[in-house]
């Protein structure tokens, strides 16, 4: 997991405070950082040989006033003649530049223009189109977002946010004046709160399971004492209504990809009829991933829930009313969250919806469907405390793997499942979009991505792989696989793709270097039983002269993606309605072979070794 | 609202001033808690940034506990000597003498 990082801050205002608190936090990522000369933003911005840049930043933060940037805003605001049109301009010559250093950064972090809330400005006119400075404000927030919306790697924070969280205490004319520092230290320390939350959602770091107690928790009372009728939930109860908006809130959440789960002290039928049953339950059954409802120990079953869900504790977050048991939990599992909670329950909402661990960068049809997965998993399980060996119920579950390679419609959800994947995955390779979309078009090289599905639902983009020729040889770069998926033989169908690659690139050899991380061990014990041959230092090697047996109980499809063909140096480009005559017909739904073993009618790679390798 | 603070009361909002300014610094440069603790001159811990953020901090208290504004570097103290800024025992002294010049006669 990736740890820390270099942030250079620049600002036309004296950040120091900013950066100090960065240094100082200590939640996860650590930051090292630089702060760039007072007042010489669009410098710096302009120029990648400036002296601000020298130590060579991964991220840079841009935090500026805009009557300080930009001369028509300070005009405006001095009530001087100047034109919406020429505010706007200067946002546009902004954000070119912002653009432009966001291609030498792995992130780049803005922050939003923001009113200082104890100055009135224009009062009754404020929101006055092209008049009132609330209104320009937002419309400089929104040309500047627009302007930036197809950089990836480039995130504007929202700094009205920081500056109301402060209210009246949020602007100090004392540290201003004698500092140049505008801002209280309640607005610094909330604008790193979101910087390093947007951090952890960049590396795939973002948590994703919700662990809940239940009764004072999830609702009103002791399920166990009163029964379901006893419970305080919903109706016209003030404590009832806020703790169904609570599970309202949380239910929202799965929509964005979150997972809930249940560790609770209780008799399990008695809880799971309330939920089933209870008419004001905004949650049932089906939003939960999984549960454990006994009266062991809570770290021993949040344990165990989060091993049968395939995630690890860092992305854990458990919620108890109980604070024993959030103390019990903290300190037995220090990698799981376990937020302070309010004691008062018309507090749960907020304090649910203030976290700042769940931050991810996109949202793909996957994280939205993932609860689903969990609930289709289970009843996969069920299928298989029915069928007798594993082969029988991987046939009897149907699993469609569909290879496509990547491109624009799956770039962004290919590149989170690089960050997050730890377990299954082969070199550990952390990169933004941009980083794998250029690996992936370099001659020699090529990323593919593996969809799968079953008749019990579609467990969406799981697997990507990629290759590097070189000389007679291919390089399994990048091997990666969901734990959703795992253990469903889909690596074997990974593999067997691979070398039918490499071999009709020209290769006569496939070779897979497995680096050790503390998490990617099942992906050694895979190459290990692969039928691969190990050489020293976790090397694996296939002659493609043979072919690597692909699984009868898996369906290997190919995606048809019109418009979309292979150039045989691996560069992509859009092939003419007639037809591709480079012989990439990405059309075919079986995986049939012609004389020699060459693919035929499938979507092939042409891969041309380049001299020398590719670094 | 306003009362003359004694020691103990203003040495609480000093060293809860100091805490805040500690947030800001690294682990090694984070000054003490204790009357005898050096600020500035000679062997002092903390830089003019330091400085001013601590005396912003401090007002800050004194505003909300005391409901008084006060400036604590005026050009009075700043030209002192001793200075009031030399440690944190001084400052205490200085703090409440500048309440007490704020009490109504």
């Amino acid at each position: 997991m990736e740890t820390s990082l270099r942030c250079l801050l620049i600002s036309d205002f004296n950040a120091q405070n900013c950066a100090a608190y960065l240094e100082n936090d200590e939640d996860l990522p650590a930051v090292e950082v630089d702060v760039g000369p007072f007042g010489q933003v669009m410098q710096i911005l302009a120029d990648p040989a400036h002296a601000a840049w020298r130590q060579r930043p991964d991220v840079a933060f841009v935090w500026t006033l805009p009557q300080r940037l930009l001369p028509a805003f300070q005009r405006f605001v001095d009530h001087q003649t100047v034109t919406v049109l020429e505010i706007l301009g200067e946002v546009e010559q902004f954000a070119q530049l912002i653009a432009a250093a966001s291609e030498h950064l792995r992130y780049m972090f803005v922050a939003s223009w923001a009113q200082d809330p104890g100055v009135r400005s224009g009062g009754m006119t404020d929101w006055q189109p092209g008049k009132g400075r609330a209104d320009l404000l937002a419309r400089m927030n929104l040309l500047l977002a627009e302007q930036l919306a197809g950089k990836s790697n480039v995130v504007i924070l929202d700094s009205q946010r920081w500056t109301a969280l402060a209210g009246k205490e949020a602007y100090n004319d004392k540290l201003w004046f004698q500092g140049k520092i505008p801002f209280n230290n309640e607005v610094f320390l909330e604008a790193v709160g979101d910087l390093k939350a947007a951090l952890r959602g960049f590396l795939g770091q973002a948590r994703k399971l919700i662990v809940l107690d239940l009764d004072e928790t999830l609702w009103g009372g002791i399920v166990g004492d009163v029964g379901m009728e006893g419970l305080k939930l919903g109706g016209h109860d003030a404590i009832g209504e806020a703790y169904a908006e609570f599970q309202r809130a949380l239910k929202t959440l799965t929509r964005q990809g979150l997972v809930l789960g249940i560790v609770s002290k209780n008799d399990e039928a008695v809880a799971l009829a309330a939920i089933r049953q209870h008419p004001e339950m905004q949650l049932r059954l089906d939003d939960f991933a999984g549960w454990r409802i006994n009266w062991d120990d809570k770290a021993r079953n949040l344990v165990e829930l989060a091993t049968e869900l395939n995630l690890g504790l860092q992305s854990v977050v458990f919620i108890d009313d109980n604070p024993a048991e959030r103390a019990r939990v903290r300190e037995a599992l220090p990698e799981v969250l376990v937020p302070p909670w309010p004691e008062n329950p018309l507090l749960y909402r907020r304090a649910l919806l203030s976290l700042q661990c769940f931050d991810t960068p996109s949202l793909s049809e996957e994280d939205r469907q993932r609860t689903q997965a969990y609930v289709s998993e289970r009843q996969r399980s069920e299928l298989k405390r029915q069928v007798g060996s594993l082969d029988d119920w991987l046939s009897s579950l149907e699993i469609v793997a569909t290879a496509e390679p990547l491109g624009a419609a799956n770039l962004a959800r290919a590149t989170q499942l690089l960050n997050k994947t730890n377990q299954m995955n082969l070199a550990t390779r952390r990169m933004s979009e941009a980083e794998l979309q250029t690996w992936g078009s370099q001659p020699g090289q090529a990323v593919w991505v593996f969809r799968v599905s079953d008749k019990l639902g579609d467990s969406g983009l799981t697997g990507l792989a990629s290759l590097r020729v070189t000389a007679d040889q291919a390089h399994v770069v990048d091997f990666v696989l969901s734990c959703r998926v795992m253990g469903r033989r889909v690596e074997e169908i990974m593999a067997s793709w691979l070398v039918d690659l490499a071999r009709q690139a020209g290769a006569g050899r496939v070779v897979a270097t497995y680096l050790p991380t503390a998490k990617n061990k099942p992906c050694l014990e895979f190459w290990q039983r692969s039928g691969f041959r190990p050489a020293e230092g976790h090397v694996f090697y296939w002659e493609t002269a043979a072919d690597f047996a692909k699984p009868a109980c898996i369906r290997l499809t190919v995606a048809n993606l019109p418009g979309f063909s292979v150039h045989p140096l691996g560069r992509q480009s859009h092939r003419s309605a007639a037809g591709d005559p480079d012989g990439c017909i990405p059309n075919a739904t079986a995986n049939s072979r012609g004389p020699g073993g060459k693919l035929v009618s499938e979507n092939s790679l042409h891969m041309t070794a380049t001299p020398g390798g590719v670094p | 609202m306003s009362q003359t603070p004694d020691q103990a009361r203003v040495f609480e909002w000093l060293y809860a001033a100091v805490d805040e300014v500690n947030q800001q610094l690294r682990k090694a440069q984070r000054i003490d808690k204790s009357p005898g603790t050096l600020l500035t001159g000679e062997g002092g811990l903390l830089d003019s940034l330091g400085m001013l953020n601590l005396l912003v901090a401090i007002e800050r208290r004194l505003e909300q506990q005391l409901g008084v504004s006060v400036t604590l570097a005026d050009e009075e103290s700043l030209s002192q000597d001793p200075s009031p800024f030399r440690s944190l025992s001084s400052l205490a002294e200085h703090i409440q003498r500048v309440v007490l010049r704020k009490q109504p006669a």
